[in-house]
């Protein structure tokens, strides 16, 4: 590489320079080749399953009822009152032959629980229950003559992860479904994203589904009845970064049985494998992650072959945040849960016992998420001063900036390209075109932005901040509900994006510091 | 040329290729919009036309005089739309209506030389066409080399009323995969009902994960099963799954028509169920075999012997089942506490609300 020698510094502070400049060129260079990878594999991998998919709802409703197992849906909440009753009765509406609604109230201090006792007559009950794994104590269990296909467990705060340990502990099917409370499942979410249990029973122990963003759709009851794009900027960039998520990076890493996230907003898992592992871990932001991350682990401990996989077509609908510091809270959570998780399963890293999810998954999440935020800051900073300090030359800067901004309008564009080409989910021309649109500007200042997120809340992690950050939360139909409350939605990297704005702190989180998980580090 | 040109030259490459190629998406989009909305109103002009041949209130020969190619293919479109949510004369006018205009050769073809999603189709809704070629295409897509469309073909030619096919059928399904998907178990149980004697050799045989299936579906037969072997396999098969199956077909067998409807829902079968015409030697026997697996070494296995013993009213097991408060198994001590509440007659509400009878002081600290 090229430079202009600035006798200040010296040739060794020079030399050490010009070598950061190339880690960072060669960092970028090796993020690309992997978004690129994925790219081409997911649309392989769709082109493929999408071969034999039911096109509607009834359509798959005639072809996939006939052979399902029962589901178990958990969902927990917090200070839910504003959408708490809309979504039961979005869950109550689901097509499915056989499932359960467990909602778990996990401590509300506003009318939650009054609020579903009164729509859904619920009365206490005693449900007998095997105390597979802990969590806080259980207040009361109520059920409804009316709807007896719905639980509600009160129970004492303890966080997101404790109130699905007690949902699995009291529910009565092999598979469980959780996803968030402010979350809208598809119709026919429930019978697509069985489907790969019922092809493959013995090795299927987890699968994911898409998360899409649900700001600007006509939302009735608690479901989505007519899609359309939302009109603010931040929503539309984030509609693309999903798009990139889940059917760009999950279908390429499900494909080569490297998943390492199944969203916490709508992911079905084995109910007695899930306990086996320990269930979700209590002590972390990250609790989606690190149970997809700790049943790899555990599986492949024991030597049982398993298979995570990720299907595009269930939809779970979710409403993203609508302002800065919303979305800076979150992401900056995903980062830290990420963080936490990758340094209490870095034992995996490329060991052979732990296969793919040790080598390629691992890999993918030390590169992408841990190193990545890192040195696209470093980056941001030191290019553009090295170059103005006439360290490096213009070819230098120019080859940057075509990986920032050209790779990213590729990446971002190709995802939309292999929607449009393979799933058709947005109902217009005029959709894609103001899609294209943001997948382009988005690579200039919301992508900096997004990663100097990701930089806080790697500082973060380091000072050993636990909670869940303090946002503003939206009834479905988007109007402000207040800035009540919750314990907090599923997470994602923003690599993987997939939950929900953050809710207050937990009153009662697990102090997990850097050093109890591992050395100090990065993680994406 | 450097390093750092080619990344420079490789990525606004990339680029544009992915910017020029959501252009033509788009231009493709508006074109396809445009295409729909003419459809639409060409079917909405239509609809007319299809009731009036449901309502036969002329020959369908004269209705399909008048029509164009593409008023033609509108028709089938509207017909196919509708024909699942009919049944009777309207299904039986509608299938017709398919075959006379030319449904049924256009399908065949798709099955033979179409891309996947066309196979699939083709398989599905050949099923309504009960014709010799249909029929012998659809034994040939027992061996299309996807595996949905050998299901799809399977399902419809077991619709058709296929007799002299379910080894044939079995076959193609079960031979080289594993595993075997849960999604031939109700094509089995439907099978059981055409062939129970097929399904009895197959639950004897050495193939294990065929032979859970088969056990599984004699649960839908109505007659011809041998009770001897099932119980054989409840109690002595060397698989854990195999004897788990061989319980819980016996307790549906001897359970009454309300349970085994309940617990076999997609199966077609007004028989009436062998607990009511059961003869005592074989009651006695089956009893037998269901009081042994509550022994049974696995958990899973006596989980499902506590489940037959309620689904039979073996109200004579109650003592057993109260000494088994004590497994190690939660499942079977919950499985336990469900069938003592049923064999005890507090069966109003199961045992979610248990604060009488039973359960109140005496089963839930076991729990």
């Amino acid at each position: 590489m090229n430079y202009v020698p600035w006798t200040f510094f010296g040739v060794p502070t020079i030399l050490l320079l010009q070598a950061l400049a190339a880690f960072i060129l060669v960092n970028g260079v090796l993020q690309n080749l992997i978004h690129v990878f994925q790219l081409v594999l997911a649309w392989r991998t769709l082109r493929r399953q999408r071969r034999a998919d039911p096109t509607t709802p009834l359509a798959a409703w005639w072809q996939l009822s006939r052979n399902t197992l029962p589901v178990s849906v958990l969902v927990p909440a917090y200070n839910e009152d504003k959408t708490v009753v809309d979504n039961v009765r979005s869950l109550l509406a689901l097509r499915y032959p056989n499932f359960e609604i467990i909602m778990i109230n996990d401590g509300s201090s506003d009318g939650t629980l009054e609020r579903l006792i009164t729509n859904f007559g619920l009365e206490p009950v005693n449900r007998l229950h095997e105390p597979a794994l802990p969590h806080k104590p259980i207040r009361g269990v109520y059920g409804s003559a009316r709807f007896p296909h719905l639980t509600v467990i009160d129970k004492d705060n303890g966080g997101k992860a404790d109130a699905l340990n007690a949902g699995i502990n009291l529910a009565r099917y092999p598979l469980f479904c959780a996803i968030d409370a402010d979350s809208m499942l598809e119709s026919d979410a429930l019978l697509r994203a069985v489907q790969p249990f019922v092809e493959s029973p013995e090795r299927v122990v987890g699968v994911g589904g898409t998360i899409r963003i649900a700001n600007g759709n006509r939302i009735v009851g608690g479901r989505v009845v007519e899609t359309a794009l939302p009109r603010s900027p931040l929503v539309l960039v984030q509609i693309v970064e999903y798009l990139r998520a889940f059917l760009m990076a999950r279908v390429a890493l499900g494909e080569v049985e490297a998943l390492m996230l199944i969203s916490g907003a709508f992911g079905i898992f084995r109910r007695a494998v899930v306990i086996q592992a320990g269930g979700y871990s209590r002590d972390t932001v990250g609790e989606d992650l690190e149970l997809v991350v700790k049943l790899h682990r555990y599986l492949l401990d024991q030597k049982i072959p398993l298979e995570i996989r990720f299907v595009p077509e269930p939809v779970c609908w979710t409403q993203a945040p609508t302002s800065l510091g919303g979305l800076m809270r979150q992401r900056t959570r995903w980062q830290r849960g990420a963080l936490e998780t990758y340094f209490r399963h870095i034992g995996m890293f490329l060991r052979p016992r732990y296969g793919r999810a040790g080598s390629l998954g691992m890999s993918s999440v030390l590169l992408l998420d841990v190193m990545g935020p890192l040195i696209e800051v470093l980056g941001y900073v030191c290019v553009p001063l090295f170059w103005y300090l006439g360290m490096l030359n213009v070819t230098y800067l120019v080859a940057y900036v075509a990986l920032t901004f050209g790779m990213g309008i590729f990446i971002s564009v190709g995802s939309l390209v292999l929607e449009e080409m393979e799933m058709q989910r947005f109902k217009s021309a005029r959709d894609l075109m103001v899609l294209t649109l943001a997948a382009i500007l988005e690579n200039f200042g919301y992508r900096q932005i997004h990663n100097i997120w990701r930089f806080i809340g790697w500082i973060q992690f380091l000072l050993g901040r636990t909670h869940w950050g303090t946002p503003k939360r939206h009834t479905f139909d988007g109007s402000d509900s207040g800035g009540s409350s919750r314990r907090g939605g599923g997470r994602d990297s923003a690599a993987q994006a997939g939950a929900r704005e953050p809710g207050e702190p937990l009153p009662t989180p697990v102090v997990v510091s850097p050093a109890t998980v591992a050395p100090a580090g990065s993680a994406r | 040329m450097l390093p750092l040109h080619f990344i420079w030259l490789v990525t606004e490459i990339l680029a544009a290729i992915s910017l020029g190629t959501m252009i033509v998406l788009i231009f493709r989009r508006f074109a396809a919009e445009r295409a729909e909305r003419d459809q639409e109103d060409r079917l909405r002009e239509l609809r007319p036309v299809l009731f009036n041949c449901l309502d036969r209130q002329e020959p369908l020969e004269e209705i399909l005089a008048r029509l164009g190619k593409a008023d033609r293919s509108g028709l089938v479109l509207l017909a196919r739309r509708l024909i699942n949510a009919l049944a009777g004369d309207g299904r039986a006018v509608l299938v017709d209506l398919l075959r006379r205009l030319g449904h049924v050769d256009e399908q065949l073809r798709a099955l033979r030389d179409g891309n996947v999603p066309a196979r699939l189709q083709a398989a599905s809704e050949l099923a309504w066409f009960d014709l010799p070629s249909v029929r012998s295409a659809l034994h040939a897509a027992l061996q299309d080399r996807f595996y949905g469309v050998r299901v799809a073909a399977a399902e419809s030619l077991i619709a058709l009323g296929d007799r002299g096919s379910p080894d044939e059928i079995i076959r193609f399904l079960t031979e080289d995969v594993d595993p075997l998907p849960l999604s031939l178990r109700p094509l089995f149980r439907q099978l059981a009902l055409i062939s129970p004697r097929l399904m009895t050799e197959l639950a004897g045989g050495s193939n294990v994960p065929v032979a859970v299936l088969a056990i599984d579906a004699l649960a839908a037969a109505r007659d011809a099963i041998d009770f001897n072997l099932l119980c054989r396999i409840a109690n002595d098969h060397a698989d854990k799954n195999a004897r788990a199956a061989g319980l819980r077909t016996l307790g549906l067998l001897g359970a009454n028509a309300e349970e085994r409807q309940a617990a076999l829902p997609n199966v077609e079968s007004t028989a009436t169920p062998h607990g009511e015409r059961m003869d005592d030697g074989t009651r006695m026997i089956v009893t037998r075999a269901v009081r042994k697996g509550l022994s049974d070494r696995d958990w899973e296995v006596r989980t499902q012997a506590v489940i037959a013993t309620q689904r039979m009213r073996l109200t004579d097991a109650i003592p057993r089942l109260l000494a088994m408060q004590g497994d190690p198994q939660w499942w079977v001590r919950f499985r336990c506490t469900q069938a003592l509440r049923a064999l005890s007659g507090d069966n109003t509400i199961g045992s979610e609300l248990g604060a009488t009878g039973l359960s109140g002081n005496r089963l839930e600290p076991v729990l």
